[in-house]
């Protein structure tokens, strides 16, 4: 009996001690990143951390089902303080149209945020009539990265920036070479992959779109003639030119299409910034000779691209919600952002930390994603809710076109009409 | 039988007296949870009734910041001071009066400052020389005018007398403006200290007292807090309720009972006479006390939410014409989730909504459903028209004890059943005692499987009939709705298609896996490192066996269309078209599976004596008439098992679908866990996602049911 006693007086002392000593304060910050990036990210927190004696900052990077985990931890009323929402896979739509966010803008000047500071195309997609709902961190628009040596060994000179779609299809055939005569290809022109976030920009350059203005119709958008010219352009290059290899299902990268673009089995790959660091190794080594250009245009239109980028927002239930915007300003900071752009994931959203990241690149490949960036448009998913959704719908399109040889308005008023009823369900599930 | 008398007082007695003390515990507990509620509820009232009233002073002063010297009076300005855009004063009032301490520099200031030159009024709330104010930044033309003006006490003695509760100001931790009694040192240190980073109210002390922070005019740094304490006239909860009981809860328990007695009825053999007796009586009292607790629960929860609404419109009846404000603005000043304004002819946003004023005409407050939502409801009718606050009620969100006391109750009756029934089996006190000493230790395994596995699954059978999104506040009952839609849903029953197709991988993996562990059921050099390498995909991360394989298939460059290319066959797309990709997934899951269905298939096979394959020799018997007269028939029950745990497993393939296809091209490799998936996590249809996972256990279920029929009986030992 005195044992027990004598256990259970320590174990309330002890648990008493705890309670008065412990004064930290703990701010979880979720995030998707990689190891490099981790790295990084600790060190702009530590930064924030070292100036708040008693503030502690947990980081936890998600690589999987991340929307699912914040959405279920801020029902939970267990939010994390900071959390980065993008307006593509981890939209930020659904959280902002259902006032799970802070609104920041009411404290710019609070924690030294200038607004004009920032891309207004980035800006733009984190803000609302009411107000602003996160901080930019950085931003990707979509380019083409041609393989200059391919280019060379194919005898096809580098196209300019104002390229048009005619000039990619005809370099796209002309890279794609049998060389040694056993009837298989060598090298091809392009790939083209299924996901929609890819061939949304092609869409647009075409004049047509996959929703209205409001975003909540696909019928007569979707199954437009214009968005129907890009949809054939992209698939004929599967299924008439056979500039491809093959078109990819795949989710995970397995990065074989890195290792075909570096060894010059395909001469234009259109992808975001994030390409830039995976390459950039071989690009010092002088392994392999890349350039980037915005996207070719629509014959007698202007360019356009797509727009994908991450801010840091505040769940509306969070504990410390001064510590947290401050967190997610102290984030979002030219200094961090520098700090960011050393590894190169995605092109900082402040204005001024980019053009001095593409005055200070000695190959020159920052230019073309400034200038896309003067093009670029802000996907769907930062402003329709149902956007995960719909977008799973649209690579039906390409299925259908390319393997079951059904003709495209049939599939995209198809398409078009089965999005419509997802956008009519709003709330019966 | 006298042996099993103290267990018989056991069987009755203790589950009764441990029930009572459970269900009491619960509705003290209750009560004791709900008052604090009731409290702070009345604090978050307080807090929302300052700030209006700091927003109403900020209104006259605006109104009046064109000409300040005339307005003074009737505005009750302690000083003001009007400022160039350089900083210079034009003007001031008093005139011998000192400047406004504003402590220039200071975040706040600047950041008033700053909003004043965006030409947005702002007020805080300050003391001054001792004297709570509001104090204002008002632009003006060519610079910013800065009035400091007297709370009016009559503020906080006009909340008392609508709410029963004493409302204190403090500025910090030291009292601005209050009645008698100074809470200052009753803050607790970690709420001071803490309040900048808190959003909410809290409880000081046992004394019903409870305290919101107050935080400055754009809700940044908090700058005090409001503390309101419970005079004789504030609203209480009725002690414990004694009389009510829940009639569901009720009939449900007795209808658990009454199952018990007519199956021990029917079937007296199963338990004698007076343990039959000691069973329905052991469940009886339990039944009764948790009936008890359900119903003094819920009038518990039901009169806190009544009475915090009621708090919600006393406050804003302080509220001059509450009528005319915003409905939003409404239902934040009274806590409540919506204010609808009831009249005829005014159309409400949300139709359902509208609907709803029309079913609650009569009593001043109750309960009443709005799409497909039950929800708490107060009519504010003071003055101008009719406003309705809505809520959701206390009782239908405070369920969780109830739900284990259920489960409990459920557990309680089967282990009744066990016990009794294993009374009854036991000859002699011995295997009784080993009886329980076997339960007692299988009790945890229980436990886990009742909490992780029927807990889930009935949670998720509740949601089938709900839409459920986890965002939605809204969850209301749906009825057969989802079951219905997945009739109609094309895509769901494609992807059951594949899921069916998928499962032939387990025929043609038991057909390899038994070749292959024949074949290493002997003694060779080598056999063990054969084993590991085949058994090796099936503990390896099927993440990493999916991305590797993706490469393996790849059309263009894989490895295994280079392999058949050497032999002239191919190219074949394999993921790449809705033809072959399943078909692909179904090889990789064969290749995976081999490894584990040879084990179990070996180990079948050293089971079987070896007289047997020498006697079968020495008739003169082959090895094909020994495999098929000897090996399969005595391999049935091993047969069996790998079938069985095969066939589920397949029906719960998803790893390789959401790696390597996510369910494409053209929904080929779509099957349903994924589908389920899709649907609750990526496009948040909670409810309808659980009916197919229903669906899915249902399909699953009736397939093991009917192997265990039709191929059971022939594995079962002779």
């Amino acid at each position: 009996m005195t044992a027990w006693r004598t256990l259970v007086t320590f174990t309330l002392v002890a648990s008493a001690c705890a309670e008065g000593t412990d004064e930290r304060t703990v701010l979880r910050v979720m995030a998707w990143a990689g190891p490099d990036e981790r790295a990084i990210e600790q060190r702009i927190l530590d930064r924030f951390s070292e100036a708040r004696p008693g503030i502690e900052i947990e980081f936890e990077s998600i690589s999987a089902n991340y929307r699912e985990r914040l959405l279920t931890s801020i029902v939970a009323g267990t939010p994390p303080d900071v959390a980065l929402l993008d307006n593509g896979s981890f939209g930020a739509a659904p959280f902002i149209a259902r006032d799970l966010l802070v609104n920041v803008a009411a404290y710019l000047d609070r924690v030294g945020v200038d607004t004009s500071a920032y891309y207004s195309e980035v800006l733009d997609i984190f803000r609302r009539p009411a107000g602003l709902y996160a901080f930019p961190k950085d931003f990707n628009p979509i380019v083409v990265y041609l393989n200059v040596g391919l280019f060379e060994r194919a005898s096809v000179p580098l196209p300019d920036w104002d390229w048009t779609w005619q000039d990619f299809e005809r370099i796209a055939v002309r890279l794609t070479r049998d060389t040694d005569g056993d009837g298989r290809n060598e090298s091809w022109g392009t790939l083209v992959r299924r996901n929609f976030y890819l061939w949304q920009p092609w869409v647009w350059a075409a004049g047509g779109d996959v929703l209205g203005p409001e975003g909540r119709q696909a019928t007569g958008y979707l199954n437009s003639p214009e968005t129907e010219t890009a949809i054939r352009f992209l698939t004929d290059l599967v299924t008439e030119h056979r500039v491809v290899p093959s078109v990819d299902v795949r989710r995970q990268s397995t990065g074989l299409e890195r290792n075909f673009f570096l060894t010059g089995r395909i001469g234009m790959i259109w992808s975001g910034h994030w390409w830039l660091p995976r390459i950039r190794r071989y690009i010092e080594e002088g392994r392999v000779r890349v350039a980037v250009l915005p996207l070719p245009r629509y014959d007698g239109r202007d360019p356009v691209t797509v727009i994908y980028a991450a801010g840091w927002a505040v769940p509306h239930n969070t504990r410390h919600k001064k510590l947290a915007v401050e967190l997610a300003a102290h984030l979002s900071s030219a200094q961090s952002q520098r700090e960011r752009a050393e590894y190169g994931l995605a092109i900082p959203s402040i204005r001024a930390v980019h053009d001095s990241i593409a005055a200070a690149d000695p190959y020159g490949l920052e230019q073309a994603f400034l200038q896309a960036t003067r093009h670029g448009r802000m996907s769907w998913g930062s402003t329709v809710e149902e956007w995960a959704h719909v977008e799973v719908q649209l690579p039906d399109i390409f299925d259908r076109v390319i393997f079951e040889d059904e003709p495209i308005h049939r599939v995209t008023t198809d398409i078009a009409e089965r999005i419509d009823r997802i956008l009519a369900a709003r709330g019966t599930r | 039988m006298n042996r099993l008398r103290p267990a018989f007082v056991l069987l009755v007695a203790a589950p009764a007296l441990a029930f009572a003390v459970l269900s009491t515990g619960i509705v003290i507990q209750s009560r004791a949870a709900l008052e604090p509620e009731l409290d702070q509820s009345a604090a978050r009232r307080a807090l929302e009734y300052v700030r209006w009233e700091r927003s109403q002073r900020l209104a006259e002063l605006r109104a009046a910041t064109g000409s300040l010297g005339s307005q003074i009076a009737p505005l009750d300005i302690a000083r003001y001071a009007v400022y160039d855009r350089a900083g210079r004063t034009i003007e001031r009032f008093p005139g011998d009066a000192p400047l406004l301490s504003l402590e220039p520099g200071t975040p706040q200031t600047e950041a008033m400052l700053a909003a004043a030159r965006r030409s947005q009024a702002v007020v805080d709330f300050v003391t001054f020389d001792g004297a709570p104010a509001w104090l204002a930044y008002l632009p003006r033309d060519g610079g910013i005018a800065v009035v400091q003006r007297r709370v009016d006490p009559s503020t906080l003695t006009r909340f008392e007398t609508a709410t029963g509760y004493t409302l204190a100001l403090y500025h910090g931790r030291r009292r601005a403006l209050a009645g008698d009694e100074d809470f200052g040192a009753r803050l607790p240190g970690t709420f001071v200290d803490s309040l900048a980073s808190l959003d909410r109210a809290l409880s000081l002390d046992a004394d019903r007292r409870a305290a919101a922070p107050l935080k400055d005019f754009d809700d940044w740094d908090a700058i005090g807090a409001v503390v309101v304490a419970a005079t004789a006239s504030a609203p209480a909860l009725p002690p414990l309720p004694l009389l009510p009981v829940s009639a569901i809860w009720l009939a449900a328990a007795f209808t658990v009972v009454a199952l018990g007695w007519v199956t021990l009825r029917r079937h007296p053999g199963i338990l004698a006479t007076p343990l039959r007796r000691a069973f329905v009586i052991a469940l009886i009292p339990p039944a009764l006390a948790a009936a008890w607790a359900a119903g003094a629960d819920a009038r518990l929860s039901a009169r806190t939410t009544d009475a915090a609404l009621d708090l919600g419109a006393r406050v804003l009846s302080l509220v001059p014409r509450p009528g005319q404000l915003p409905v939003e603005r409404s239902a934040e000043l009274a806590g409540a989730d919506v204010a609808v304004v009831r009249a005829q002819g005014v159309v409400a946003s949300d139709p359902e909504l509208g609907a709803a004023t029309d079913r609650v005409r009569g009593d001043p407050m109750g309960r009443v459903r709005v799409s497909g939502q039950r929800l708490a409801y107060r009519v504010v009718s003071e003055e101008g028209p009719p406003l309705l606050l809505l809520t959701p009620p206390l009782e239908d969100a405070r369920k969780t004890a109830l739900f284990w006391l259920a489960g409990l109750y459920g557990a309680l009756a089967a282990a009744i059943l066990v016990y009794a029934s294993h009374a009854r089996a036991a000859g002699n006190a011995i295997e009784l005692r080993e009886a329980r000493t076997a339960w007692t230790f299988l009790s945890p395994s229980l436990v886990l499987l009742l909490v992780f596995s029927a807990a889930p699954l009935l949670f998720a059978f509740y949601l089938s009939f709900h839409r459920w999104n986890l965002v939605e506040p809204a969850k209301p009952f749906v009825g057969f709705e989802h079951y219905l839609t997945l009739a109609g849903d094309g895509l769901f029953w494609n992807a059951a298609k594949n899921t069916a197709v998928y499962s032939l991988y387990v025929p043609a993996t038991m057909v390899c896996a038994l070749a292959v562990a024949i074949l290493l059921n002997r003694r060779i050099r080598g056999v063990a490192l054969l084993r590991a390498i085949f058994f090796l995909p099936y503990i390896t991360s099927f993440v990493a066996i999916s991305i590797v394989w993706q490469w393996m298939y790849d059309p263009d460059f894989g490895l295994f269309n280079w392999l058949l290319g050497l032999v002239g066959l191919g190219p074949f797309p394999w993921l790449n078209s809705p033809a072959t990709a399943l078909l692909a997934l179904i090889v990789l899951a064969v290749w995976i599976h081999i490894g584990f269905q040879m084990i179990i298939f070996l180990a079948g096979l050293q089971a079987i004596p070896n007289e047997l394959y020498e006697a079968a020799m020495i008739d003169g018997a082959g090895p094909w008439r020994r495999f098929w007269r000897i090996t399969l028939p005595l391999l049935r029950p091993t047969t069996f098992f790998v079938l069985v745990t095969s066939i589920i497993g397949s029906f719960q393939v998803f790893t390789f679908v959401y790696v390597m296809t996510e369910g494409g091209p053209l929904h080929a490799t779509d099957v349903i866990v994924y589908h389920i998936y899709q649907n609750a996590w990526q496009f948040l249809r909670m409810g309808y996602a659980s009916a197919m996972s229903w669906i899915l256990f249902a399909v699953i279920f009736a397939i093991t049911l009917a192997q265990f029929r039709f191929l059971g009986r022939r594995v079962a030992p002779s």
